[in-house]
């Protein structure tokens, strides 16, 4: 009589919790994947935005009219750019400072966003604003 | 009966092996995702500090513009944004920049005075950053220097300034255009940042100014509200009452002689200075004790007197600088005497400065009677005095330059406009522009 080789049921089992674990594994990496891409376009998406505000920021600073900068700046998918709040007027006690608000107003999250015809299509309706307070001197 | 082979088990190590690898890779690209977001959290916190800086550099900026630029003494200020957008505290200001004889610190040839000039260094202002409370230093200056000595011999001012004849500039032509004609307008540059910084053409030597945008400029000082705008190119510095950047007075306290005043209705005979009486005065620039001269109303006919021998003319080169201020404060159309005609004789190499300012805004002739014998080294500041240069039929040097608020017309000839090439005397004598510049100490 040929006594069975146990080391193959050992195998089996082996395999089966192996397999178990494999896909435990795979499937927290999969949920923790989509989770981290989400973050990664996020961050990429806030910081283009934070960027394209601050070089309009820039122009506004170095004496550029709100639509000049509208016009020279090109177009960022995503990002919606204001100038709002324009005044002349004194900031403490120095007469003359030209002050506008530049507000950025974008969508971080990416979730089933698309890019069709030069625009961000679908997505969740979840945005965000930053505002800038920007000044430059009235005499330039 | 079989022994277990030593290969039980191998599988489940290799999983996990690869789940411990595995593992390893996602841990490294979590905190690689980390990373990310906590340089977009640091790039907005940056991106803050830097606006931040820019707006109280703006504040000081314009503080200095309308208090110390055109004034001689200013009360200090401090203005905040809140929110860390920005915020300054600046010092009282005890200095007439306009008026300061310390040398430009550094070179810059990237600015409006070709790197040359006069700097007042104000002060190194800390300017505290939008967040943890770190701070920078920004070093404020407030240069000035001659336009048509800083490579602009040909300067036209507003309101209404003109040519027409033949003029050739040899150099640069700054036109001052009426407002609204720009569209766009600049504060500053982006470089230099550091002092001494310039651009260096192929020869070795600075690239000097060129148009580009860089206003604010002034020419002008003025005390209490400005009732003559001082940024938009008015010409106001022969007779400036508030002194400041003013010919008149630098005439009186200039280093280079006394100044003696004349007037075509009295006789008088000083220091190479020779009034007739009857409207008519000569000077002679020559003369070893002429010094800076006001020629008042009742002048209609000035002689500058230059040189005809090339031994004169090197004597001349060699001899002070002078500065000759017309200035005919008359309104009244009864009384009132034109300056008809300024009469240049021979050529001349002494270094001078002819300011014309006449309060009637009545034309005058600069007469070039001989035929192109040399050169003439003359600054002409015009103002409120539309001119006619009247020639011989050939060309003529102006080595220097001219700058006018009015029209310009040339006849019987070309005028040549040519940059002075030894501008250091002249540059005591002569009106400026005014501008800041920041720097990082």
């Amino acid at each position: 009589m040929i006594k069975a080789n146990s080391s193959h049921a050992y195998s089996l089992i082996e395999v089966i919790i192996a397999g178990a674990i494999l896909m435990i594994a795979i499937g927290a990496v999969a949920a923790m994947a989509l989770a981290t891409v989400t973050q990664q376009e996020t961050n990429i998406r806030i910081s283009q935005a934070i960027s394209y505000q601050e070089q309009a920021a820039r122009l506004y600073q170095l004496g550029l009219t709100p639509t000049a900068i509208a016009s020279i700046l090109p177009v960022e998918p995503g990002v919606t750019l204001s100038f709002k709040n324009e005044t002349i007027g004194p900031i403490g006690t120095i007469a003359g400072i030209q002050k506008i608000d530049c507000e950025i107003v974008f969508q971080p999250n990416p979730a089933t966003v698309g890019w069709s015809e030069g625009s961000w299509v679908g997505g969740t309706t979840a945005s965000r604003t930053n505002v800038m307070v920007v000044i430059r001197p009235s005499i330039r | 009966m079989k022994r277990r082979t030593r290969t039980a088990g191998g599988v489940l190590i290799v999983v996990l092996a690869i789940i411990l690898i595995a593992g390893a890779i996602t841990a490294g690209w979590i905190m690689t995702m980390t990373s990310e977001m906590e340089y977009v959290a640091q790039f907005s916190e940056s991106a803050k500090r830097r606006i931040a800086t820019e707006n109280a550099t703006a504040l000081v900026r314009q503080y200095l513009l309308v208090n110390v630029l055109t004034k001689a003494e200013a009360t200090g200020a401090s203005g905040d944004l809140g929110g860390g957008w920005g915020s300054m505290t600046i010092p009282d200001s005890a200095v007439m920049p306009l008026a300061t004889f310390s040398p430009s610190a550094g070179y810059n040839h990237f600015n409006p005075g070709n790197g040359g000039g006069y700097s007042q260094d104000l002060y190194s202002l800390p300017i505290t950053m939008a967040a943890g409370g770190e701070s920078i230093s920004r070093r404020f200056l407030i240069k000035s220097r001659s336009s048509v000595l800083s490579g602009t011999p040909a300067a036209f001012h507003m309101p209404s300034a003109s040519v027409s004849g033949s003029l050739s500039v040899a150099g640069q032509t700054l036109l001052w255009q009426p407002a609204g004609a720009y569209t766009m307008a600049s504060i500053s540059y982006a470089t230099p940042s550091t002092p001494g910084f310039s651009l260096i053409g192929g020869n070795g030597t600075g690239i000097p100014a060129s148009n580009f945008p860089f206003i604010p400029l002034t020419g002008s000082g003025t005390e209490g509200t400005p009732s003559i705008p001082v940024f938009d190119g008015t010409l106001n510095v022969i007779a400036n009452t508030s002194g400041i950047n003013s010919l008149a007075v630098m005439s009186e306290t200039s280093a280079v002689n006394g100044r003696q005043i004349v007037t075509g209705a009295s006789t008088s005979d000083s220091d190479g200075v020779v009034s007739d009486g009857a409207g008519k005065v000569t000077i002679d620039l020559l003369d070893p004790d002429l010094g800076n001269v006001l020629v008042e109303d009742g002048t209609d006919h000035l002689i500058l007197k230059g040189q005809s021998s090339a031994a004169d003319r090197t004597a001349a080169g060699n001899a002070a600088a002078v500065l000759i201020i017309v200035h005919l404060a008359n309104t009244d159309p009864a009384t009132n005497i034109p300056l008809e005609q300024v009469e240049f004789q021979n050529s001349n190499h002494r270094k001078l400065v002819l300011a014309i300012k006449t309060a009637s805004g009545l034309g005058t002739v600069l007469n070039f009677p001989q035929a192109g014998p040399d050169s003439w080294r003359l600054v002409l500041t015009l103002e409120n005095t539309p001119v006619t240069f009247q020639l011989s039929g050939a060309s003529q040097d102006v080595i220097g330059g001219l700058q006018t608020d009015q029209a310009v017309s040339v006849q019987n000839g070309s005028l040549n406009l040519v940059s002075e090439t030894d501008p250091k005397l002249l540059d005591r004598l002569t009106a400026r522009d005014g501008w800041i510049e920041v720097y990082t100490p």
